[in-house]
C-alpha cells in the first residue's frame, strides 16, 4: 500500500495537528511533518492544504517580518480550527483503532 | 531557477485556476525560504513547476468530488461584494426592513391565497379576507422573529420567494388595473361603469329592441346592485349630446355626437328637435336612492327621435379615435 495515498486522506488532520501544538509558518509546517515521521508530505501538498485551511476559516494568519530571510506567513488555529481538529482527531481515533483491532484479529487467526 | 522563476512558472500553470491570486499569495516566500535552506536547485528539489501546480491545486481543491470545490467561485464572489462599502451599508440597513418583510408577506401570502379560492383581488373585500390577513401578518411577524433552524432554512427561503413572486404577480395585476382605470369615471352620483371588458372593450352605446323588432329607446340600464350602468363614448370619439341640457347617462341609446378632432364644436347627429329634448328631459328615477331597479321604464315607447339600425354610424370607430 502507498503511504502516500494514505497521507492524502490525513493530510489535514496532520498539519491541524502541527499548528495546534505551535503557529507556523508553510516550510515550518513542511518540516515538522518530516520530522514527526511524515517523510513523503510534499512542499505542495502542506502549501495548499494551508491556503484552503485558511481560506474555510479553520486558520488565522500573520506575517512576521525578517531582517535576513524572507517575509514568512504564520499560520495559527482559531476557534474552528480547533473544533474541526477535535473532530476530525476524534474520527481519526476511533477509525484508526477499528483498523488496528481487525489488523489484530486478521493476525489472531 | 530562482524562486521568482519557479514562482512564476507556477502561476503560468494555474492561469485558469480560480482562486490563483490567492492561493499563491505567499508563494515567492514561501519558495525563497525552502531556496534559503539548500543548495540543491529548486527544480530538484520540488519537481518541476507544473508537478508541483497540480499537487498544490490536488490539496487545495482540485479533488473532483469535493464539495468545497464550489467554494472556488461562490466564495471569493462573496468576499469581494462583503467588501464594497454600498453593500455594506445595504447589509447593515437590511435587518432594519425585516420587521416590514414579515407584515408584507404576511399580506401577500394571505391575499394571494384567497385570489387562489375566490376571484383575484388585491384588498380583502370580506371580513373573512380581513381576518385571513390579520392571522397571516401575525403568523409572519411570529415565524420571523423566533430564530429558524437550519432545517427550515430552505424551506423559509422557498417559501419567501414564493410570496415574493405572489406579490410581483399582484403588482402587475395592479398596473394592469390602473392602466384600465385610466378613463373610468366615477360620476358623483355613484354610477358604475360598465367594465370595458365585460363588453370586449367596444361598446360606447346600446341599442336596445323589442322581440319584435322595434328599436326600443329610453331603457335605463341598471346593474344587479342597482347601480346605473353608464359606457365611456369618450374612449370612442364620440361625446354626449348635451344641446338638451344633462342627459340620463344610463338611459339607452345615449345621444351621441361624433367629435371631430379637427373641429372644437363638433357636430351632432341628428339636430334635436323638441320631442328627443322632452325626453332627455325626463325626471331621473329615484332607482338609484332606492337601490332597485327599474325594469320597464318607457321601454315599450319608441320615441321619435330614437336612432334606427339604418341611422347607425357609418364609420366603425376605432382605438385611434380615442383620446
Amino acid at each position: 500500500m502507498d503511504s502516500s495515498q494514505l497521507l492524502k486522506g490525513v493530510l489535514d488532520l496532520a498539519v491541524l495537528a502541527v499548528l495546534s501544538e505551535r503557529d507556523g509558518y508553510g516550510y515550518d509546517v513542511v518540516r515538522r511533518l518530516r520530522d514527526a515521521g511524515l517523510d513523503e508530505v510534499g512542499d505542495a501538498s502542506v502549501y495548499g492544504t494551508l491556503r484552503r485551511l485558511f481560506k474555510a476559516g479553520a486558520l488565522n494568519s500573520y506575517v512576521v517580518a525578517s531582517d535576513e530571510g524572507p517575509h514568512r506567513k504564520y499560520y495559527g488555529l482559531n476557534e474552528v480550527g480547533r473544533d474541526t481538529y477535535a473532530a476530525q482527531a476524534k474520527t481519526w481515533t476511533t477509525f484508526s483503532a477499528t483498523m488496528a483491532n481487525l489488523l489484530t484479529e486478521g493476525s489472531a487467526r | 531557477m530562482t524562486p521568482a522563476q519557479y514562482a512564476h512558472a507556477v502561476r503560468e500553470a494555474l492561469a485558469d485556476h480560480p482562486d490563483r491570486d490567492e492561493l499563491l499569495e505567499d508563494l515567492d516566500d514561501h519558495l525563497a525560504e525552502i531556496a534559503e535552506e539548500s543548495e540543491v536547485p529548486l527544480e530538484e528539489r520540488l519537481g518541476p513547476p507544473a508537478a508541483y501546480a497540480e499537487e498544490l491545486v490536488a490539496a487545495y481543491g482540485g479533488r473532483p468530488q469535493s464539495p468545497r470545490e464550489r467554494r472556488g467561485f461562490v466564495a471569493p464572489a462573496r468576499e469581494w461584494l462583503g467588501r464594497q462599502p454600498a453593500y455594506q451599508e445595504v447589509a447593515a440597513f437590511m435587518p432594519q426592513l425585516r420587521p416590514g418583510w414579515w407584515v408584507l408577506r404576511g399580506y401577500a401570502a394571505a391575499m394571494g391565497a384567497v385570489s387562489v379560492i375566490g376571484p383575484v383581488r388585491l384588498v380583502p373585500g370580506s371580513p373573512v379576507d380581513v381576518l385571513l390577513v390579520v392571522g397571516a401578518i401575525l403568523g409572519s411577524i411570529w415565524y420571523g422573529r423566533r430564530a429558524s433552524g437550519r432545517l427550515l432554512r430552505g424551506f423559509t427561503i422557498a417559501a419567501n420567494a414564493l410570496v415574493a413572486i405572489v406579490i410581483f404577480g399582484g403588482l402587475a395585476t395592479a398596473s394592469n388595473w390602473s392602466t384600465r382605470d385610466e378613463h373610468v369615471a366615477y360620476t358623483m352620483n355613484g354610477s358604475v361603469e360598465m367594465e370595458p371588458a365585460a363588453f370586449g372593450d367596444t361598446v360606447y352605446n346600446i341599442k336596445p329592441y323589442a322581440k319584435d323588432g322595434t328599436p326600443l329607446s329610453d331603457v335605463l340600464l341598471y346593474d344587479q346592485d342597482g347601480q346605473p350602468i353608464t359606457t365611456s363614448p369618450d374612449r370612442f370619439g364620440y361625446r354626449v349630446d348635451r344641446s338638451c341640457g344633462e342627459p340620463v347617462l344610463n338611459r339607452f341609446p345615449l345621444p351621441l355626437i361624433e367629435e371631430d378632432p379637427y373641429e372644437d364644436g363638433g357636430r351632432a347627429a341628428a339636430p334635436p328637435t323638441a320631442s328627443t329634448c322632452a325626453a332627455f328631459r325626463t325626471p331621473e328615477p329615484s332607482a338609484t336612492a332606492s337601490g332597485a331597479p327599474l325594469p320597464s321604464v318607457k321601454a315599450s315607447e319608441p320615441a321619435t327621435g330614437a336612432p334606427s339600425p339604418s341611422q347607425a354610424p357609418t364609420s366603425t370607430p376605432s382605438p385611434s379615435k380615442s383620446r
